[in-house]
């Protein structure tokens, strides 16, 4: 799902670029038309987007080619009775693991089986709407209906289309409430 | 500077001086009924932690989603704070039991309500707030 960049910079910067831009999981495709080209560097290539960058202003290049894969990536493939489907992430109510498997349950109550853990979903794929609330799930917080405190401090959730709350274990309530701004 | 961590350690370092303390006090002077009575009160202090670590917890493995059970607890465990130790400490009176158990009840179960009433409404604003933000 990410997507992928051509690099055009000085040739000293190359490798180390390079090295950067695929360890936070961006592919470089020379081909791709769209182009990450370094300022100072003549880019006479045709691009569907062309985006100039200072090198010493990389990390802040990264954090938004990050935001914006994440933001833009609307679709999933799920798989389902051995059909493979494309699941609208807005129409996920939550993701679940089971055993070494991972599941999007979706608003219309079927579940469809998918490729990544929960850790590559939240840290890699999933748009800022999701969020981890125990070690295998994650939910979306536009179908949070209600939040219920419970007695010993764990916060139960109320979730659109479905009968049975999820639970939002005690190690992820500071994340949880920092989140939506508590 | 100041966490939960620190207040915990607080907490520690207060009974373990009052515990030092009682027990020179035990040793050392004629208020040794007093020192005993207030050991007493702190067993009773552990009991009731104890009962309510136990049945909380498993009242969440139960009832995971049940507020009300909760509430029974709590109300079990103010009665046994005031009533049932109330009796073994020496109060034998039954109507002074029950005013204090009242008192204890409208006092503990009220304050729980309405905090968790107010976290509920902060929570669920917040949240509210927070959806309207992304979208």
């Amino acid at each position: 799902m990410n997507q992928q960049y051509k690099l055009i910079c000085k040739t000293e910067n190359q490798a180390i670029l390079s090295a950067l831009l695929e360890s936070n999981h961006f592919t470089i495709n020379q081909t791709s038309k769209y182009i990450l080209c370094e300022d100072g560097v003549e880019c006479n290539h045709d691009y569907d987007l062309l985006i100039y960058f200072k090198k010493e202003k990389i990390t802040e290049l990264l954090d938004l080619l990050r935001e914006d894969n994440k933001t833009n990536s609307k679709l999933m493939m799920g798989r389902r009775n051995g059909n493979y489907i494309p699941i609208e992430l807005d129409n996920i109510v939550y993701f679940n693991s089971y055993g070494n498997d991972t599941y999007a349950n979706t608003v219309y109550g079927k579940s469809y089986k998918i490729k990544y853990k929960l850790y590559k979903l939240e840290e890699d794929i999933l748009p800022k709407q999701f969020i981890r609330i125990n070690k295998s799930e994650i939910v979306h917080i536009k179908h949070i209906t209600k939040i219920v405190p419970m007695f010993k401090g764990k916060f139960i959730l109320k979730i659109d289309g479905y009968k049975q709350p999820v639970d939002i274990s005690r190690n992820y309530i500071k994340n949880f409430k920092e989140r939506i701004g508590m | 500077m100041f966490n939960k961590d620190s207040f915990i350690r607080l907490i520690y370092s207060i009974v373990v001086a009052l515990s030092i303390t009682l027990c020179a006090m035990y040793f050392t002077t004629e208020y040794k009924e007093v020192v005993l009575i207030v050991f007493k009160g702190m067993m009773a202090g552990i009991i009731i932690w104890f009962l309510g670590e136990f049945f909380f917890s498993l009242c969440e493995k139960l009832f995971p989603t049940n507020i009300l059970s909760g509430y029974i607890i709590l109300f079990f465990l103010i009665l046994l704070g005031t009533s049932g130790f109330g009796y073994i400490f020496g109060i034998k009176d039954i109507i002074t039991l029950l005013i204090m158990s009242i008192v204890a009840e409208i006092f503990g179960l009220g304050v729980t309500f309405f905090y968790r009433r107010k976290l509920t409404k902060d929570l669920n604003e917040q949240l509210l707030k927070h959806k309207n933000n992304l979208y």
